[in-house]
């Protein structure tokens, strides 16, 4: 038997119910704890992340967080929608009904982009098919 | 990298992406070795969530193995195996110094309503997620705890979000002992919900859905009562009248905003007339009795919901809520699964490659084939 399921074994007759009924087994009481860093490794300053293009932040915001996201930056009419939001208040409908519609924008532009992708290699697939046929009969 | 992306409402593919970079000295690369698809992927699935842009890569459950490490990452080594919690969070702001990581300010430059979140949308900071072969996690040295060397990883995987979400949901119910708990929604986060109940000293629990095989699987796992609100007249009155005509000490709302059991809330929440569908909090205040706690875990959207806050003000009900501060509930709970408290690994029904995540997302989100939760495992 190894040490874990050992473990496991010893634990099985153990009360499940009520384990944690002490407030000083709950990790998350106060929810709400007197200030200290998150974990005891958390850096004590938080550098800034270099600025990126196609990266915005809410209006309220005066400068972005140190740390952001970067995927899928700003482009096209959903960018330029997005934009708009994000320069509105985030407690205005206006600022969430424009991302949702942002977001709609966002898969038709997608659409486009594939059909015009399409459209181009069609004609060039015919074009190469058409001479390769010539080629072979010549 | 192969990736999980979102082509649309209903659109997802396993495309070619460009591998993750170090872009901040305390990122970290993992190879992810475990993904896990939560109930909350289904609203971005569904088009739900603002901001959802094309390209963009869910998950926030998921393990993996430390690929690369940023310059000041003191905690992590590459080959260390670690479990990521869903919240980015910095550790020392306002709010990371005073437990709530979920609030972090410093991660989410879109939005003040959360911190930033992997793969969660641009109201969420804009981030990729982990269903993919690799992944950027931002704070290293804050949020991944190593994954002690005698555990599986999917054993640990949900340590990152939904066993610390039914646990907090559970610790805000404010259970001293002998309670009575009615957690609506039996999905993975109401399962955990239920099972910390009984943690904390629940004297009864009632669990409330309208899947049948997802009941029953709750009565299984987690040794509950159970109820199909569909088989009952009205089911506030139904749970009411089990306590007493009073109602439960404890009320949980599990499911969040794509609720079921209201015509008018549904054509209005799916509608955008409002952020989602509020069914699962009005029948908590409802059912709860005058003076006790309504816990809120299900994730709602802003700006407005119709909420009936008239009856919670006039029952003097107290309302909590937040989304899980992950970090500091992680190696409690590893105690109880390490101890064999908590069967983490055991609501796992479905496991899918990569490859065919599209394939997963569909059978969780129809509720086919039994599905409780479902694991990708990108490697395979």
């Amino acid at each position: 038997m190894t040490d874990r399921q050992r473990q496991l074994h010893e634990h099985l007759d153990r009360p499940v119910s009520g384990s944690d009924l002490s407030r000083h087994e709950r990790p998350g009481v106060p929810m709400e704890h007197e200030t200290r860093p998150l974990t005891p490794t958390a850096p004590e300053q938080v550098e800034h992340m270099r600025p990126r293009r196609g990266i915005t932040h809410r209006k309220e915001l005066r400068s972005m967080t140190p740390v952001f996201g970067t995927a899928q930056p700003l482009h096209g009419i959903s960018g330029v929608l997005r934009r708009v939001a994000y320069s509105t208040h985030e407690t205005r409908a206006k600022h969430w009904m424009m991302l949702l519609v942002a977001d709609r924008v966002n898969v038709l532009e997608h659409r486009i982009a594939k059909l015009v992708k399409i459209l181009a290699i069609v004609p060039a697939g015919a074009a190469a098919l058409v001479l390769a046929v010539k080629f072979f009969k010549d | 990298m192969r990736a999980l992306s979102y082509f649309g409402p209903n659109k997802i593919k396993v495309v070619r992406k460009p591998d993750p970079r170090i872009e901040h000295s305390n990122d970290a690369i993992l190879r992810v070795t475990r993904s896990a698809i939560c109930g909350s992927d289904l609203h971005l699935l569904h088009g739900l969530v603002p901001d959802t842009r094309v390209g963009c890569t869910f998950g926030h459950e998921f393990t993996g193995t430390v690929e690369e490490i940023g310059p000041s990452v003191k905690n992590l080594r590459r080959g260390d195996r670690v479990v990521v919690p869903f919240n980015i969070s910095c550790g020392t702001c306002f709010y990371c110094s005073r437990g709530l990581s979920a609030n972090c300010e410093n991660t989410n430059p879109n939005s003040d309503v959360a911190s930033g979140v992997f793969g969660y949308s641009h109201t969420t900071g804009g981030y990729d997620g982990g269903q993919a072969e690799y992944v950027r996690v931002p704070f290293a040295d804050v949020g991944p705890m190593k994954i002690p060397d005698d555990m599986e990883e999917e054993e640990v995987l949900f340590l990152s979000d939904i066993l610390p979400t039914g646990y907090q949901a559970a610790e805000m119910g404010e259970i001293k002992g002998g309670e009575t708990v009615v957690v609506f929604g039996c999905g993975p986060v109401g399962l955990f919900a239920m099972k910390s109940a009984w943690l904390l000293g629940a004297g009864r629990v009632i669990a409330v859905d309208h899947v049948d095989y997802r009941l029953e699987f709750a009565g299984r796992y987690a040794g509950v009562e159970t109820v199909n609100f569909r088989r009952v007249p009205d089911i506030v009155t139904w749970l009411k009248d089990q306590f007493e005509g009073r109602g439960p000490d404890v009320a949980i709302d599990a499911v969040g905003m794509e609720a079921e059991g209201s015509k008018l809330h549904r054509v209005l929440g799916m509608g955008f007339m409002q952020a989602g569908v509020p069914v699962a909090i009005n029948w908590a205040i409802q059912t709860v009795r005058k003076g006790g706690n309504v816990s809120i875990i299900g994730v709602y959207g802003p700006p407005w919901n119709l909420v009936d806050i008239g009856t919670a003000m006039n029952k003097g009900i107290t309302v909590r809520m937040n989304q899980c501060n992950v970090r500091r509930y992680m190696p409690h709970l590893l105690k109880h699964i390490r101890e064999g408290r908590i069967d983490a690994k055991g609501i796992i029904t479905h496991r899918f490659p990569l490859s065919a995540a599209p394939k997963a997302y569909q059978t969780f989100s129809d509720k086919k084939d039994g599905c409780v939760k479902c694991v990708l495992t990108p490697a395979a």
